[in-house]
């Protein structure tokens, strides 16, 4: 029996033993036994469009749900990496273009991100890569693995007491996907492609204090929603790494704090060790 | 698959439109019952597990960001409802040497159990293939859809999956010369 999945017998035996009586979907019998699901369905309707086809708006963004927000954190941050013009200036060594080439370049990072809504409610997140782009994300009670080297935006979700698998509510981990880029690495550029344009400009600033000038490089950029003094990053400038990146939107703010010292195990990045755990 | 068709029935749902969502119910609740089968190997259980994929899809989708993705978000959801009914008890992986009547059984019926625990004895990942190839006969391309793989790679594992099969039969002392079908 060379090549038994050519076999007739075989598929009449499977068909037999797993075939089955063709279902019979009656959409309306569901409907009657999940009155729920849809009422929060059309409730959908009276609240327009999905904000997809929607203009990047920060405020309302920032206004949605928890989970939204992270996404909503993500396009902020993308954002702002977008149509980076570069600026001549006299006043620094040190310009975009090099702090987002280095960024790249770097094996593993630590992003903790703090988030506040409108409501004062803070959220932290903290976002893992490694060497190997494998990632691993916190937020609340929840985390999340993905492995960004596959280039698909597959990923596992867990409570983290429980450690019990979780339904896939895409936002986080496409925003870690985004964040990481569809390439394996984390790239600016590639983060530039697929979100529209709302900050024209980041140009390096020089900061009152020389001692603090000499190692730190403020960035200030230019963005349609967003008053120039309610964003700002900031990058080592012999290193040329960001190491903070600060937006306040009315109504809110989203810093974030970049670490390149925090090198973890591959362990911590696997899903299965952690259930073992 | 009609991408454009699909997309356009996941972005109505998602601004609200029930009847685009019973479409989409209409489209995929035979693979689901199957993806859920795979796991649960209970025909009951598995249709009360593609139900609940449908409330959560339509309670959630608007959190599905790539539309395009829709039937493997599903799949996704199947997995983890299965996988929570089975961890409830409500379900068993698969029934067999337990049954009391298996005593009385006949040839036939022993062939029947040999085939369906060489299925179960399968990895996850290569009985939801099988499952749905024969559950429902879905073709190579909705399974490639559901499963998320390419149509060739489910070719590949389909194989192999097989293989696998006639080898277990056969160690069981089951080839295609003992096989009757009933």
């Amino acid at each position: 029996m060379n090549h038994p999945e050519n076999d007739k017998w075989l598929d009449d035996a499977l068909s037999n033993v797993i075939g089955s009586e063709k279902t019979e979907p009656n959409f309306d019998k569901w409907k009657q036994e999940y009155p729920e699901a849809v009422e929060m369905l059309t409730s959908r309707a009276a609240r327009g469009p999905s904000a997809s086809k929607s203009p990047l708006s920060i405020r309302k963004i920032i206004m949605k749900s928890p989970i939204t927000k992270l996404a909503a954190a993500a396009v902020i941050v993308i954002a702002v990496f977008i149509g980076i013009e570069q600026f001549d200036t006299n006043s620094s060594s040190v310009v975009w273009a090099d702090v987002a080439e280095r960024f790249e370049s770097v094996p593993f990072i630590k992003i903790t991100i703090y988030l506040r809504d409108p409501s004062n409610k803070t959220k932290k997140i903290e976002i893992w890569k490694s060497e190997d782009s494998r990632v691993r994300a916190h937020e609340g009670n929840t985390v999340f693995f993905a492995d960004i080297s596959k280039h698909k935006n597959e990923f596992t979700i867990f409570d983290r007491s429980t450690k019990k698998l979780l339904n896939g509510d895409e936002n986080l981990p496409t925003f870690i996907w985004e964040l990481c880029s569809k390439e394996g690495r984390f790239s600016l550029d590639t983060l530039t492609k697929s979100f529209p344009s709302d900050v024209k400009g980041i140009i390096p600033l020089e900061t009152a204090d020389t001692a603090a000038s000499n190692e730190i490089v403020l960035f200030r950029a230019k963005a349609k929603e967003i008053a120039p003094e309610r964003l700002k990053i900031w990058a080592l400038r012999k290193s040329k790494l960001p190491i903070r990146f600060f937006v306040r939107p009315e109504g809110g703010y989203m810093d974030l704090f970049f670490d390149y010292s925090e090198h973890k195990e591959a362990a911590f990045f696997d899903p299965v060790a952690f259930t073992n755990q | 698959m009609n991408l454009n068709s699909e997309t356009t029935l996941v972005e109505a749902a998602q601004n609200g439109h029930l009847e685009s969502f019973g479409a989409l119910y209409e489209r995929y609740h035979s693979s689901m019952v199957a993806l859920a089968y795979s796991m649960l190997a209970d025909r009951d259980l598995a249709e009360d597990a593609a139900q609940d994929v449908f409330a959560i899809a339509c309670r959630d989708i608007g959190s599905l960001k790539s539309k395009e993705r829709f039937a493997a978000w599903l799949a996704g959801i199947c997995r983890n409802v299965s996988k929570q009914m089975l961890r409830a008890n409500k379900a068993k992986p698969v029934a067999v040497g337990d049954n009391p009547a298996a005593q009385k059984r006949d040839d036939t019926e022993d062939r029947r159990e040999a085939i369906r625990r060489a299925v179960w004895s399968l990895r996850e990942a290569e009985r939801e293939l099988i499952v749905m190839r024969y559950f429902d006969g879905f073709s190579q391309g909705q399974i490639s859809e559901v499963l998320d793989i390419s149509p060739q790679a489910v070719n590949g594992r389909l194989i192999r999956a097989k293989r696998k099969i006639a080898k277990y039969l056969k160690r069981n002392g089951l080839t295609g010369d003992d096989y009757e079908p009933s």
